[in-house]
């Protein structure tokens, strides 16, 4: 099975852009997130976090993780479970774990880090692929990039 | 949660990815730097945070879990995690 991913092919703004649905309890909803096998982990934005209700409260305490703009408060999500949807529209459940940007920690930052935070997506990093068993295949030429289970 | 409502998202991330991947340049030349809401093809909000695009969207009594949100990077912004 195939799951499509949206290309961006601006110059300067190449991006792959993957949707999940959110199953996690209390916090259904859409995500769109952007692929980037330069993270190890995935991440669930503050945005999303904030938009879902996505807490992680209760969960695993981090030490601030770094990505983006200086540091931004994270907590790791056990089993984070979301929706993936195929062309055909067939869908697969995913249940894996996931690191959430803590939102009330993030809101006692400084406005500065806030505004920082907010700018950076969701992203889908290299434990999709390796947690789901998929290859990514990325064709900017012919416009076309998927996920494919191995 | 039913299969059909979660297609219904679906269809709604769908409409929303690819209207920004179809037209990016045009975001980015209006709203670079900026926030924004989409929802059916229509930015029906742009501001500089945030928690601003979520005021914009109470005022104007939107579901904003059923609005895409995005940070739009200025022309020339190259964006690294």
């Amino acid at each position: 099975m195939i799951f499509n991913i949206d290309l961006i092919k601006e110059a300067g703004a190449e991006r792959l852009l993957f949707n999940i649905v959110s199953m996690h309890p209390h916090s259904f909803g859409g995500i769109i997130s952007v692929v980037d096998t330069g993270s190890p982990r995935t991440i669930i934005s503050a945005g999303a976090a904030s938009k879902l209700k996505i807490s992680a409260t209760g969960e695993k305490a981090l030490p601030i993780c770094g990505f983006g703009r200086g540091s931004i408060p994270c907590r790791k999500l056990d089993k984070f479970k979301f929706i993936i949807k195929s062309p055909e529209g067939k869908t697969k459940s995913v249940e894996m774990p996931v690191y959430v940007v803590d939102v009330p920690a993030l809101n006692n930052l400084s406005q500065e880090m806030r505004i920082s935070a907010y700018q950076i997506d969701t992203i889908i990093g290299l434990d999709f692929l390796i947690s789901q068993k998929m290859r990514l295949i990325a064709d900017f030429k012919n416009n076309m990039a998927y996920f494919e289970e191995i | 949660m039913a299969e059909q409502e979660i297609l219904k998202e679906f269809e709604i991330l769908e409409t929303g990815s690819q209207f920004i991947s179809s037209n990016f340049k045009g975001l980015q030349k209006k709203f670079g730097g900026r926030f924004i809401a989409i929802e059916n093809k229509e930015v029906v909000a742009n501001a500089d945070t945030f928690d601003d695009i979520r005021r914009m969207l109470d005022v104007q009594k939107l579901n904003f879990s059923k609005i895409i949100v995005q940070f739009i990077p200025r022309e020339g912004e190259i964006i690294l995690y």
